[in-house]
């Protein structure tokens, strides 16, 4: 079956995307403002088509755009969102006078036929913000290359190189055997003011305060996410970052697959760290995108199930989950669950008012029976929590009152599990949920959080202590945190019996 | 020999099991493509496996959770042929029938026969013999990333198992081994600033009255969100020296001494430290020239490995720090990208052969 992947975005990045899509022998169906540049009949560009939202899953989204000949409907296999990011010029330009230009505007300039020769160019980085490494390499060579064209006094003024790319250090290296002058300054001492037809330009170098009078000054960009990007993340129901920029902060999510299985974010709309290697992840996002359709499985074990006849269309479960994989029927008064899409988590089940969805077992399963006296019930995410016990073999031993769950997510603990655990006699629940920003389905351990704070108020005032309920952040590589903090969590339970 | 929709297929060798070489055996394994894996240690999982998570109250994604995902996928999966305390001894055959004769560990030999070969011996740390004017192995309070890194793993909630009371001032000393033209290393290992940056995180959150001290030449990108990650640590009462330290000795009291340049002062000056960690870099595995003459691979200007020619052609894959440094979760997508590029290769195979 041929497989159509919608790109979003006219730009580099979107043309790398589409190469990428057709190399693997898929087609591509790019939207965009403006001209394309690439042409292959395996692409089609629509100029002016933007995305109005999309509906199903991986394998069949269905696409709704905004066209100048009304709505349009496509069905595309995978989305790739490569949008790029706005180029701004940073804050110094506004009191810099009309001799600075920026990175983006000098190779024009160097292409001139016709310009005045000057006496020293100051280049300057990092004057907003910490600037990445894409800077760096834009910025080193086209010092280089004033300094050859122009043969003038070149200073590179910055905070940082950075040179962790082997040919960004490699330029730097050349830059300053061909006389460029690198200067660092330390922050908040830059100054950069018009005088007399020239621009003096003063920092402090660590050393003492310096200043430069400059016949031109060149200063970085800063990378700005577009204007669409908000609004995009909520149509492809996908991350954003506290930057503004495409993909969640979140350890799941280096790569450019996203919590949406089947929507893809390349480059930099994914902010700077999104421009490292824009065409290797395009490549790679292809790669994914094919073998996944070419076997389009599902990729959990256990996914929702939602009872017909219970669901009150109260959309909750929308809200909540983290993937997009729930939607209102088409022919039932009910949600349904898209089979591809779910990840199982558990998490809509926790928070549906109307307990009309469940995973089988409700996604838990016992690690460890407690033997005797029921005195510690542990719930262990699987993606921490149990990694970490299962690393170091030691579950058999803990003491005998503990007993040991397993569950998808710590999103998925309804309060009224926890409520029949006190009632079959447990002094205390111990939640091991993964630290912020690093919850596999985005933030289904803040949701426990904030579930466990309130079911935390109502025991006490029916007069059960608040620490029944704990809650603690492990993370799968630390075993011997992990044992420790079930251990003392124990033990503490064992002091109040003997006081 | 395996089956791939219904085609007898040669399986993929993988010489080398740390982060790089299981990823893609088990993205692989997940195609039911058979796979062996050789890795001349006692265990696999590299040297990642040993490393710790860096988490304070909230994630500082270092990636580390990634990984265990992978060890646990490896680790009996039928698809997975996995010898270890063994060596490649030679490689015959061309792209698609290659023949590799390995001695296992018992010292048996045994050939197998595979259709491609992926190659993530990944890297050697920077010894830090070299740099014995540092005190490393010396003084015991001289430590280098990997061995922080394998502390970290056995953190308790309370403490960290190499910091202890007397331990006031902390100093990383970075680029030891790195952007280093002496030593010849003129690369940045890319990795060092991330994960001294996370360590100081990490130790900054359990004791919050050590001085952290960072002597650096440039901060690299740490990853993720980066643009404040320097402000913020300022914020966090971190000190940053712009200067190279030339020395690391005893003082008096038992402490350590950093000998380097301060530059407003416009000299050189000894500064005390309790503790001091080298921020060791990357440099290619040691056995790289013995498996660059195996399996006839060519290096690139730092001496990590390189291809020659197309790798469509050759159906020999490097993948992960083999080809030069990269962290945990650029390791794990280029392995990730290798293993889908054979796979979708076995898909096109298996369809020509008119099975799929």
């Amino acid at each position: 079956m041929q497989h159509r992947i919608l790109i979003i975005g006219n730009g580099d990045d979107a043309a790398m995307a589409a190469r990428a899509v057709v190399a693997v022998g898929m087609e591509a169906l790019v939207i965009g403002e403006g001209a394309f540049p690439i042409a292959d009949d395996r692409v089609t560009y629509k100029d002016g088509w933007t995305l109005k939202h999309i509906e199903g899953q991986i394998g069949a989204f269905e696409a709704v755009f905004d066209t100048s000949d009304g709505e349009q409907t496509e069905t595309v296999s995978s989305i790739i969102a490569a949008t790029g990011a706005d180029m701004v010029p940073c804050s110094l330009m506004n009191s810099a006078g009309d001799k600075a230009v920026s990175f983006k505007d000098l190779p024009a300039l160097l292409n001139a036929k016709e310009y005045t020769l000057p006496m020293a160019v100051v280049f300057i980085q990092d004057a907003d913000v910490d600037d990445g490494q894409w800077v760096s390499a834009i910025g080193i060579n086209l010092a280089r290359q004033v300094r050859k064209m122009w043969g003038c006094d070149v200073y590179y003024l910055c905070r940082f190189i950075r040179g962790s790319h082997f040919e960004v250090e490699n330029a730097y290296r050349m830059a300053r055997a061909e006389g460029v002058v690198f200067i660092k300054y330390s922050k908040d001492s830059l100054a950069v003011m018009p005088a007399e037809g020239k621009t003096t330009v003063s920092f402090n170098d660590y050393t003492q305060e310096i200043s430069i009078q400059a016949d031109m000054v060149v200063m970085s960009d800063v990378l700005k996410p577009q204007t669409q990007t908000s609004s995009l993340t909520q149509k492809l129901g996908i991350g954003i970052n506290h930057e503004g920029f495409f993909q969640y902060d979140n350890a799941y999510y280096p790569f450019t697959a996203t919590n949406r299985r089947g929507v893809y974010v390349i480059g930099a709309c994914k902010g700077p760290a999104g421009l490292n290697d824009v065409s290797g992840d395009a490549a790679y996002t292809a790669l994914d995108i094919k073998i996944q359709l070419d076997e389009l499985r599902p990729i959990a074990d256990v996914i929702a199930e939602i009872n017909l006849f219970k669901c009150s269309l109260c959309l909750t479960c929308l809200r909540f989950c983290p993937h997009g994989a729930l939607h209102v029927s088409d022919d039932m008064p009910s949600m349904v669950v898209y089979d591809m899409a779910c990840q199982g988590c558990g998490i809509c089940g926790a928070v549906c008012p109307a307990e009309a969805i469940n995973l089988a077992d409700n996604g838990k399963a016992l690690m460890k029976e407690s033997s005797g006296q029921k005195r510690l019930k542990v719930y262990c995410c699987k993606n921490s929590a149990k990694k970490a016990l299962d690393a170091i073999n030691m579950v058999a031993q803990l003491p005998q009152g503990v007993e040991l769950a397993e569950m998808p997510c710590s999103g998925s603990i309804k309060p009224e599990e926890l409520v029949n655990d006190i009632y079959a006699g447990f002094q205390r629940i111990l939640i091991l949920a993964c630290y912020s920003d690093a919850c596999r389905h985005v933030n289904g351990n803040a949701d426990m959080r904030r579930q466990m704070k309130a079911l935390q108020d109502t025991l006490a005032d029916m007069g059960i202590a608040r620490d029944s309920i704990v809650v603690m952040d492990v993370a799968g590589p630390s075993s011997d945190d992990v044992l420790e903090k079930i251990n003392s969590a124990y033990n503490a339970i064992g002091l109040e019996v003997a006081l | 020999m395996n089956s791939l929709g219904g085609v007898c297929v040669r399986g993929v060798l993988i010489v080398g099991g740390g982060i790089s070489g299981c990823t893609a055996a088990d993205m692989l394994a997940q195609s039911h493509i058979p796979v062996y894996i050789v890795d001349k240690s006692k265990n696999i999982g590299g040297k990642a496996i040993n490393y710790g998570c860096k988490a304070t109250d909230t994630c500082l994604k270092c990636n580390m959770c990634l990984t265990q995902d992978i060890w646990q996928n490896v680790n009996d999966n039928r698809y997975i042929d996995i010898m270890t305390g063994a060596d490649v001894l030679s490689c015959q055959g061309d792209k698609g029938d290659y023949r590799v004769m390995i001695r296992l560990e018992d010292g048996l030999e045994r050939e197998i026969n595979v259709s491609y070969i992926i190659v993530a011996i990944g890297f050697q740390p920077y010894d830090l013999k070299n740099k014995g004017f540092f005190g490393y192995g010396l003084y015991k309070n001289v430590l280098d990333g990997l061995d922080v890194e394998q502390l970290l793993k056995q953190r308790t909630p309370e403490t960290l198992p190499f910091i202890n009371p007397s331990i006031k001032k902390l100093a990383f000393l970075q680029c030891v081994g790195s952007r280093d033209v002496q030593d010849k290393a003129p690369y940045c290992s890319k990795v060092c600033c991330a994960y001294a940056l996370r360590m100081g995180q990490t130790i900054h959150h359990y004791y919050p009255n050590i001085e952290i001290t960072y002597f650096y030449m440039d901060i690299q990108e740490v990853g993720g969100v980066f643009s404040d990650y320097y402000d913020r640590l300022v914020g966090n009462g971190f000190k940053f020296v712009l200067s190279r330290p030339v020395m690391v000795e005893e003082a008096e009291d038992g402490g350590l001494e950093v000998i380097h340049e301060d530059l407003a002062k416009a000299s050189v000056v000894r500064e005390k430290f309790d503790m001091v960690i080298l921020s060791q870099g990357i440099r290619p595995a040691d056995d790289v020239d013995y498996i660059a003459d195996v399996f006839d691979l060519g290096y690139d200007a730092n001496g990590f490995l390189k291809g020659i020619g197309r790798w469509s052609e050759t159906g020999i894959y490097l993948a992960g720090t083999a080809k030069g440094p990269m962290n945990i979760a650029d390791s794990m997508a280029d392995a990730r990208r290798v293993a889908m590029e054979i796979i979708t290769d076995y898909r096109t195979a298996a369809i020509a052969s008119g099975v799929m």
